[in-house]
């Protein structure tokens, strides 16, 4: 049974890194390769937090805080990077590859010299376990996975049943189409980053929670995540969430039986072979 | 004037798609610019729309030069268009592409009754509103893009080959619809064709467009009389 639960967290750990990148690359057909760390910033922002606030205010608070300030903070970021480099790149694919590929770099490295290489951890802000069924759940897991569904909810929410959240799935559909109706695609695409990055940064608070924060913690999240992205069906942010449950059962198994050092290799021939029978993923648009 | 185009020229690189066109339509009335295939009468309407900047020349609407304005700030004046190929929402319902159409539009009571009233005309809309937009026949496709565009609650309609593969019936139920509009509703109407006897039917002015330059314009009544006309686009 314990397996069960660790398969659950860590699909809804690769389903609130993925969906924020799903979302940039099927609405905008961008990549922005510093989402990884963007996820980590997430994860300082609580770090840093932690120290700031510890003992002025339950840690509650505080955690509730970095998520909000995290989100916020991040988000402007990818407004930023909206602005300074999709736009002014579009239509340059190369181009803004090597540009957010720079900008992952750079992030590094300003938290490496501003913080150190080392990993950091923060302590539990809900300590304690729940057994259950023969299971035993960290109850600060439980939290995050509640945090996550929360997270997804809020996304279908505004996706689903809001004027904004249908242009933006209109969007993605077809850009001509939305054009000529009035929407804006500068307004579409600022919207899009700044919820894309802001969901990675909400996943890294989430994940900073539990995990070690380090500087690098966004690089291999972010290969696992295109893995995810392009099985799930490029462009389909359900597909996107099949594949990270598909994902999330294989690597808890490869791991619990030993093999998790071999999971990367796996997953990128499961990769291969989906796409050598489904050429556009699982759930992809096949037009 | 509506609608006014003076000296449009458009290139695609270096290749003139329109040449000096010159075109004009008023309220109320059906416009029509025929043409065969490549004439440049999708570029005319991409450029109105605001898809595509004009190398030279002017666009007018109501009096304001909208030839640098955006496509957002085109439909927000009161200009749309059902364009060449429809661009539907495909894997969005039938509802949710309609409602795409009042992305502008704050008004929600203006606008429930608007939907209504495309459900009055277009019934099969209302009764397929849950599907994917994907999942309609090319006519309820069609009658789709059309109610998507009057959604917007437009002063001018653009409409671009809207009978193409559609059969005879529904064709002719389209041809009534637009018509209708025109005359009940206020629209100005740019109706782009191929198909020029079933335009100069239901127009009241028509423009005829080939290589980009027009060559022959006047009331619909006298073109589709004209010889030349009769000869190289009905067939006569
Ligand atoms: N994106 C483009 N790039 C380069 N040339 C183009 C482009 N679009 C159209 N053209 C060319 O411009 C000319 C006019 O094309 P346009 O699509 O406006 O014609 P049309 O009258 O709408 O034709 P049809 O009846 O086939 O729809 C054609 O010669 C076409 O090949
Ligand atoms: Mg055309």
């Amino acid at each position: 049974m314990q397996i069960v639960a660790n398969i659950v967290f860590l699909s809804t750990f690769y389903v609130s890194f993925a969906v924020g990148l799903a979302l940039v690359f099927g609405v905008m057909r961008t990549i922005n390769f510093a989402h990884g760390e963007f996820y980590m910033l997430g994860g300082y922002s609580l770090w840093l937090l932690f120290g700031l606030l510890s003992g002025t205010m339950p840690d509650g608070a505080t955690f509730i805080i970095a998520l909000v300030v995290a989100a916020g903070v991040v988000g402007t970021l990818g407004i930023l990077v909206q602005l300074s480099i999709f736009h002014r790149l579009r239509e340059q694919p190369f181009s803004i590859f090597m540009a957010t590929l720079g900008l992952s770099y750079v992030l590094q490295v300003v938290v490496v010299k501003a913080i150190g290489p080392m990993g950091q951890s923060v302590p539990a802000v809900f300590p304690g376990f729940v057994f259950f069924e023969g299971m035993i759940l960290p109850i600060q897991r439980l939290v995050v996975f509640g945090f996550t569904v929360v997270m997804m909810g809020g996304l279908y929410l505004f996706l689903m049943h809001t004027d904004l959240g249908r242009a933006v799935r209109a969007t993605a559909q077809n850009r001509t189409g939305a054009m000529l109706q009035g929407i804006s695609m500068n307004h579409i695409a600022l919207t899009t980053m700044f919820v894309g990055s802001a969901l990675a940064a909400l996943s890294g608070v989430l994940m900073g929670s539990v995990l070690i924060i380090s500087p690098f913690m966004g690089g291999e999240a972010l290969w696992r995540a295109f893995i995810i992205i392009i099985v799930g069906g490029i462009g389909s942010l359900s597909g996107a969430v099949v594949a990270a449950f598909l994902f999330g059962i294989i690597d808890t198994l490869m791991t619990t039986f030993g093999a998790g050092k071999f999971a990367p290799m796996v997953d990128a021939m499961i990769m291969l072979l989906v796409l050598s029978f489904l050429p556009s993923g699982l759930l992809g648009a096949r037009e | 004037m509506m609608l006014e185009t003076r000296d449009l020229t458009v290139k695609y690189d270096l290749i003139s798609a329109l040449s000096e066109v010159s075109i004009s339509a008023e309220e109320r009335t059906i416009t029509t610019i025929v043409g065969s295939n490549g004439a440049g009468k999708t570029t005319l309407l991409k450029t109105i729309s605001g898809l595509i900047r004009p190398a030279s020349g002017e666009i007018r609407f109501l009096g304001d030069r909208i030839d640098t304005a955006s496509p957002s700030a085109i439909v927000r004046m009161g200009i749309s268009q059902v364009p060449e190929g429809r661009e539907l929402f495909p894997r969005i319902s039938v509802y949710d592409n309609l409602m795409v159409g009042a992305y502008l539009r704050r008004d929600k009571k203006a606008i429930r009754r608007d939907l209504e009233q495309i459900y009055q005309h277009f019934p099969i809309l209302k009764d397929r509103r849950r599907q994917l937009a994907r999942n309609l026949s090319g006519g309820e496709q069609q009658m789709l893009a059309f109610g998507r565009a009057l959604m917007s609650d437009p002063k001018l309609l653009l409409l671009d080959e809207p009978s193409i593969g559609l059969a005879p019936v529904i064709e002719q139920k389209i041809m009534e619809t637009i018509s209708v509009l025109a005359m009940e509703h206020n629209v100005g109407v740019v109706l782009v064709e191929q198909n020029a006897a079933l335009a100069l039917s239901v127009a009241s002015h028509g423009y005829v467009l080939e290589q980009g330059s027009l060559v022959l314009q006047g009331p619909a009544n006298e073109l589709i009389k004209d010889d030349n006309v009769r000869a190289a686009y009905l067939g006569l």
